[in-house]
Order: structure tokens, then C-alpha cells, then sequence
């Protein structure tokens, strides 16, 4: 099984993040393994963009961050949702799915 | 809205405040990202060594990926800023000598303009403390109009017939009133006059109704009244100007001996 990389649409890694985070805090490394594995190994989110948009996120207020030992006792940056971080969780997911719904009637037009 | 902005400005303060500490938290970081990439190929076989380097190459340019989120943090701006003015200070701090001259430079320079504008405002800016200072005029000899020395205690010499005959008939005026520099005064001020050392305060000589002209009432006490005017050199009342009460009296309004001329002129 080998990962195609997709082309995420702009604002979809956001809430991807939000959304992994809203089940438990993790670092940035957990947050890509854990939507690589969820996505059955669809998505694999580039470093690159990962970090820059956490630390986004972060500076919106969406998400905070905290220092904490790793399971293998290392120090990790830890992130979890904030209130309004949930918030604009459900604003997005929301988005999202009018956005697919549309898209696939459209698709599904013949 | 509001609490996004605040924690923007946290955020922000906090990279431009404890920048070391925050540059230290992004490679620490991304160190971790890379070693558990590193640990997730060890436990497919490879070596040590190698898991390491295909990590590494994976994760792709570390420098790239500080700079996108040293952006994502916007105080680029300010942090240049912030660093030109440090590279500034520094090569100031080398040059010891340029920077003093260039401080010395502008201290006397800075100097020198606020006194002259003290100066100038209080002359010239600002209205005379009085109740009509577009209304009040100086009246004099003819023959010196437009000469600077006009309205000048020091050349304008006028009697003090000349002064009320001028006033009495003056159909121009609502009043009018004269005054003079007294010169050198000698006073000694107290109960016990007679001993108190002489002072020599600034004084002028006025007409009665300098006050009243003017329009301006006295703080504490009295001007004077219509009776001193009278006959010149009659009645020697004198009147205190605020900072000469405050500074010679403290502004105390108890009553203390009359002032003692020693000299005296004649009007």
C-alpha cells in the first residue's frame, strides 16, 4: 500500500489538526502519524507545512501549547484545543461538509 | 475576536521578549519530530545510522521550515528593527569619541531651542496676563513713533501733569495709567524695621489705577484705592507681584511691618 500524496485545499490541514486534537492532546509528530493511520495512510501531512500551521494555530489562540515528557520520557511539545479552538472546529467541519455535499452533487450531475 | 487578538499579542510579545527561548523551542522541536521518524524506521530494521539520515532527508530543510514558522510569527518587522537598533548601539558603544561630540551636539542644540522658545512664548506668544490684551496700547511723544525704544521706562519720561492732563481730556481711552522702573530700591522689610537687613527687590512705580485698567484684581489683600492716588509720594503702598510673595513671604497673610523706604524718589 503505498501513500499517494494528495494535495490538501488550502485550509483543509487546519482543520485536520483541530480535529485531531479535539480527542486528546498531542505533539506535531503524534498529529501526523495519527492522521496518516486514520486516513489508512492516504494522507501524509509534509513537515513543512505542519509545523508553520501549528504554530499558526497557536498564535491564533486555537490551539495552546505545553512542554511535557514524551512516552519514551523525552520532552515534547504538547498542543490541545482551546474553547475557541472547539468553536471554530465545529465552524469548520461544518463548512466542510456543505462544501463536499455541493461539490458532490455537482460531480454527480449528468 | 477578542481573545484571538490577545493571544496574537501574547504570542507575539513572547517571540520578540524571550526570542532565545522560543528559537530554542522550535529546534527542540523539530529535533523530537525527527528522532521519533528515526525510531519508527529502527523498528523496520534499519540501522541506527541509517533511520537517522532518511528521517533527516525527510523532513526536508529544517532552516526552511524555522523561516515559515518564524513568519507565521509576523514580528519579522520588528525584529529587524529591533536588530538594526542593536547593530546601531553597538557600533555607537565603538566610537566613543564620535558619540560623545554627536550627544554634546544635539544636548546644546536641543538646549538651546527650548530656552529660546521658553523665551520667545512667554514675550511674544502668549497674550499678556491680563483682561483685554488686545485692547491695551502704548501711548507716547509723537516724534517716536516707530522708534524701538517706545513705551521704554528708560527714554519715555512723561510728568505726572502732562499724565493727567493727557488722561483727563483723552477721548480715545477708556483709562489710562502710568508706570515707571524704580531703579535700585533699598527696603527693609519687618517689625523691627529699623535693624532688618536692606533688600533690594525689582520694583515699578505705578499709577493708582494700574490695576483697575488692567483688570486685574488682587490674589489675596487689596490694590489701591482711589484716595492713594491722590497726591504723589504720598502714600508709599506697595503692591506684591505672587512669585515675590511666595518666594520672600511664602505666601503667608499674616500682616507684616510695612516696608521702610530708604531711598526715595520723588515723582
Amino acid at each position: 500500500m503505498t501513500d499517494v500524496r494528495l494535495d490538501l485545499p488550502q485550509g483543509t490541514l487546519d482543520l485536520l489538526i483541530l480535529k485531531s486534537l479535539s480527542l486528546e492532546p498531542m505533539h506535531g509528530w503524534a498529529i501526523s502519524e495519527r492522521i496518516h493511520q486514520v486516513s489508512r495512510e492516504t494522507l501524509q501531512i509534509p513537515q513543512g507545512s505542519l509545523y508553520p500551521a501549528l504554530h499558526r494555530l497557536e498564535r491564533r489562540g486555537w490551539i495552546s501549547a505545553s512542554w511535557g515528557a514524551s512516552d519514551n520520557n523525552r520532552r515534547a511539545k504538547y498542543y490541545e484545543l482551546t474553547r475557541a479552538g472547539r468553536k471554530q472546529l465545529e465552524t469548520e467541519a461544518h463548512d466542510w461538509e456543505r462544501l463536499t455535499t455541493a461539490v458532490a452533487l455537482v460531480l454527480r450531475m449528468s | 475576536m477578542l481573545p484571538g487578538i490577545l493571544s496574537d499579542i501574547r504570542y507575539r510579545l513572547r517571540a520578540l521578549v524571550s526570542r532565545d527561548s522560543v528559537e530554542q523551542e522550535l529546534d527542540a522541536e523539530l529535533r523530537f519530530h525527527i528522532a521519533r521518524e528515526a525510531e519508527k524506521y529502527e523498528r523496520q530494521g534499519m540501522s541506527h545510522a541509517a533511520a537517522v539520515r532518511r528521517a533527516r532527508l525527510e523532513f526536508g530543510g529544517v532552516e526552511q521550515m524555522k523561516e515559515a514558522s518564524r513568519d507565521v510569527r509576523g514580528t519579522a518587522r520588528l525584529e529587524s528593527i529591533a536588530r538594526d537598533l542593536r547593530f546601531g548601539v553597538r557600533s555607537l558603544r565603538s566610537r566613543p569619541a564620535f558619540t560623545v561630540t554627536v550627544i554634546a551636539t544635539l544636548a546644546l542644540g536641543i538646549g538651546a531651542n527650548a530656552a529660546i522658545f521658553t523665551l520667545v512664548d512667554a514675550l511674544m506668544l502668549r497674550p499678556l496676563p491680563v483682561a483685554h490684551p488686545e485692547q491695551l496700547v502704548i501711548v507716547s511723544d509723537p516724534a517716536q513713533v516707530n522708534n524701538n525704544n517706545v513705551g521704554s521706562p528708560l527714554t519715555d519720561f512723561v510728568s505726572v501733569p502732562l499724565f493727567r492732563d493727557v488722561r483727563a481730556r483723552n477721548t480715545v481711552f477708556t483709562d489710562m495709567y502710568a508706570n515707571g522702573e524704580s531703579g535700585g530700591l533699598d527696603v527693609k522689610i519687618g517689625p523691627a524695621a529699623a535693624d532688618a537687613t536692606v533688600e533690594q527687590p525689582h520694583a515699578r512705580f505705578v499709577t493708582g489705577n494700574f490695576f483697575s485698567v488692567l483688570g486685574v484684581p488682587a490674589y489675596a489683600g487689596r490694590t489701591f484705592t482711589a484716595a492713594e492716588d491722590e497726591t504723589p509720594g504720598e502714600d508709599p503702598v506697595v503692591v506684591l507681584t505672587y512669585d515675590y510673595w511666595q518666594r520672600r513671604f511664602s505666601g503667608s497673610k499674616k500682616r507684616n511691618g510695612l516696608p521702610t523706604r530708604e531711598h526715595t524718589r520723588t515723582c
